[in-house]
């Protein structure tokens, strides 16, 4: 990051020397209950074949001779198919501290051996599903730079407090290697890990249980989910009121009491997992490492050096603006997570390339709900490297001109539900038009009931559309009155508002190249859309800000390639 | 407002293109052609859809083989700055000006397909951690005498970065 200094984490912060617990070239196998899952899986399988009995029953002659061939096949598959490789791939499964980079080695017939050179990890972070909890265990994973062109490297099933000493020595040897001090390395297999970390910590925060309750509460995803339960209960009502099904009398008097129902059940289980997931939260600088730990069932862990911080995004969804909140988060570089249904959908369906350039990306939430009033602070305290940020009081404004695009924008060229309602129309013109008479329906109350319900439809959707519109104009005004851009010597800051807001700090030497787009009608009124490209996730991501002046898009291309600014 | 970036393709890309879009508006064209044909083998549809089909088709092609490539010429610009790489593109609506400092490049390719190479035509690509930006269309020469301009540049940064 510019202006950022690399610092030695904790295990060189008292006597100047770099403590190791882990010998150089040394293998490590990871944990033993790796092979406990061969008998979990076993009674998964033994309880399939055991519903397959059940169902079979009634085979007769069929189900005797299915029985003779599954009973005895099942514990087959539990001795040789399953446990014996589980145990010979746990055999070869091995992990070392070499003296530049960190190996692992998996394969029984064909060896793999992935490394990642420890200046390059971009961050640690391990996971504990509840399966692993169980048996103690979790799975390390080290992001490398490089993005989506590279994989993680990841160990599974390794304890956790071996993980607490891999993460240690992991960034201990990358802040040796960054130091050019690998001699000074000195091995200590006893010493106190916790201790030694600890000693570096310069910051810590727990989320308190108010703040938890309000981070539940303040969720949007909840929220958005109870609204489009209630619209479809409500179109489902509409039409079987229009098509005279039969019950839809009875419903009428309740229809209100079903209507909140649903909303307050789709709105409280989406509050469980968000529950779930921030619960235990604690963000930490140790050293030169910020370290987010949460989760109640499954547990997250990452570690992100303060270097590898790609951008700083402070999130304000609607309803965490009226309370005065953000959610502050940090773009980092993380590798491609290759899963069993992405592998499934390369063979099937090639074709399907996955976007590359986003406009939204993972990224490392540090704080759920900051109030505003303190987010600063607690940058201040978490990343001082971010010191010389420009503020939100010294962004610029737009120009007037902006808010006529913003109310074109928002409420009709990014309207979503317009787009939908268009769609339906379409779609509604091409059944009248094609289908129907291509069907030959002659039914008179079936068509009577058709032309109902599809003018139903189209009905809700047209003042849903509506709605939507009038609802985005007061976010378009805000926008264009409070949305502003600035950068100073290293960083660039992006302020964009409405009905909810986000700020963006980039550091120069992120930003990977910078465009100014404009479209026909903003070449008319001299405007630009102003964006920067920059890393984050497996993907690069785009942070722009519509309708800044022409000439000011202008000068941040010129800023972009200042090299003062590179150097800064 | 800043100078337009001073540098053109070379004009042979326009036939480049619309050959290509000719192949895609026909491609996609003919598969419509037959469902339409198909459907109109089983089902009574007329006239009209086939008649409005073919005068979109015809449209297609004025649009893509006469006015998109000669617009996205005209747009398409380069300039090889001191510090930064400027490009400029853009169709029918939008415009982008994308600008690339030379500390960010990570390698310059060039690619030749079959139809560039019967043209002498080569893609020249200058990639960064981020995306690749391709510069379409350049004559062999130009585009030698661009990856080399550009590596002496993207060298000359670094050792500034690093100074």
């Amino acid at each position: 990051m510019s202006g950022t200094e690399s610092r030695p984490t904790g295990a060189a912060a008292h006597d100047g020397a770099y403590i190791s617990v882990f010998k150089t070239g040394e293998h490590h196998r990871v944990q033993k209950s790796y092979i406990a899952m061969a008998p979990v899986i076993a009674l998964v399988i033994a309880a399939v074949f055991a519903v397959v009995h059940g169902a079979a029953e009634n085979l007769g002659e069929a189900y005797d001779i299915l029985t003779k061939v599954t009973g005895p096949l099942t514990d087959v598959l539990v001795l040789i198919v399953l446990i014996v490789p589980f145990a010979l791939r746990w055999r070869f499964m091995s992990y070392v501290f070499e003296e530049h980079v960190f190996c692992f080695h998996s394969g029984v017939l064909s060896h793999h051996g992935t490394s990642i050179p420890y200046t390059q990890a971009q961050s640690i972070s391990y996971h504990a599903s509840p399966l692993q909890r169980i048996f103690g265990v979790c799975t390390i994973t080290l992001d490398r730079a490089g993005g989506s062109s590279r994989k993680p490297l990841s160990v599974p099933y390794v304890k956790r407090q071996v993980v607490e000493r891999m993460c240690y020595e992991l960034a201990m040897r990358k802040s040796a290697m960054q130091a050019g001090a690998t001699d000074a390395i000195d091995y200590a297999p006893d010493a106190d890990v916790k201790a030694l970390d600890d000693a570096a910590v310069t910051y810590e925060y727990k989320l308190r249980a108010v703040d938890l309750l309000k981070t539940v509460l303040t969720n949007e995803k909840p929220v958005i989910a109870a609204f489009v339960v209630a619209l479809v209960v409500v179109t489902a009502m509409v039409a079987a009121f229009l098509l005279e099904i039969p019950f839809a009398g009875y419903i009428e008097d309740i229809a209100w009491l079903i209507i909140g129902i649903a909303m307050i059940v789709v709105w409280v289980s989406g509050l469980f997992p968000v529950l779930l997931r921030y619960g235990r939260f604690r963000v930490r600088r140790r050293g030169s490492r910020i370290e987010v730990m949460h989760g109640i069932i499954a547990i997250d862990f990452t570690s992100l050096d303060a270097d590898c911080i790609q951008y700083v995004e402070a999130r304000q969804s609607m309803l965490r603006r009226i309370t005065g909140s953000c959610e502050l988060a940090f773009g980092h570089v993380t590798a491609t997570r290759v899963t069993f249904f992405a592998r499934v959908k390369d063979v099937l369906l090639p074709f399907l390339k996955k976007k590359k350039v986003s406009k939204q990306a993972d990224v490392l939430i540090v704080h759920p709900f900051a109030k505003l009033g303190h987010a600063n602070e607690i940058l201040d305290s978490l990343v001082p490297e971010l010191a010389g940020r420009p503020r939100r009081e010294d962004c610029r404004s737009l120009p007037k001109a902006a808010l006529t695009r913003a109310l074109i924008r928002e409420c009709l060229l990014h309207n979503k539900v317009l787009r939908v309602v268009i769609a339906i129309v379409i779609i509604r013109w091409c059944l009248d038009t094609f289908l129907v008479p291509l069907i030959g329906i002659t039914n008179i109350v079936f068509l009577a009931s058709y032309a109902m319900l599809m003018d139903g439809v189209v009905l809700v959707s047209c003042i849903v559309a509506v709605i939507a519109s009038l609802i985005k104009i007061p976010g378009a005004i805000r926008y264009a009155r409070r949305s502003g851009y600035t950068w100073n010597d290293g960083y660039l800051l992006l302020f964009s508002t409405g009905l909810s807001a986000s700020l963006s700090i980039i550091p120069h030497g992120k930003i990977q190249s910078g465009t100014a787009e404009a479209s026909l009608f903003q070449r008319r009124k001299s405007l630009a859309t102003l964006q920067a490209l920059t890393l984050s996730g497996e993907k690069t991501v785009t942070l722009e800000l519509a309708d800044v002046p022409q000439d000011d898009a202008d000068a941040y291309a010129e800023w972009l390639t200042a090299p003062e600014a590179a150097k800064a | 407002m800043r100078e337009l970036p001073a540098k053109r393709l070379d004009p042979k890309v326009k036939i480049v293109w619309r050959i290509c879009y000719a192949l895609l508006v026909t491609l996609i064209g003919a598969l419509i052609m037959a469902c339409l044909v198909f459907l109109s083998s089983r089902f009574d549809l007329g006239n009209t859809p086939m008649t409005v089909f073919g005068v979109i088709w015809f449209l297609s092609y004025v649009f893509f083989l006469g006015i998109f490539p000669a617009i996205r010429y005209a747009r398409w610009r380069y300039e090889i700055k001191d510090s930064y790489l400027d490009l400029m593109k853009g169709g029918v609506f939008r415009n982008r000006r994308h600008t690339i400092p030379y500390c960010r490049v990570m390698d310059i390719d060039t690619r030749q397909g079959l139809l560039l190479r019967a043209f002498k035509l080569t893609d020249v690509t200058v990639s960064t951690r981020a995306n690749e930006h391709i510069v379409p269309g350049l004559d062999i020469e130009t585009a030698e005498q661009l990856c080399d301009r550009i590596n002496a540049l993207v060298y000359q940064s670094s050792k500034d970065v690093e100074a």
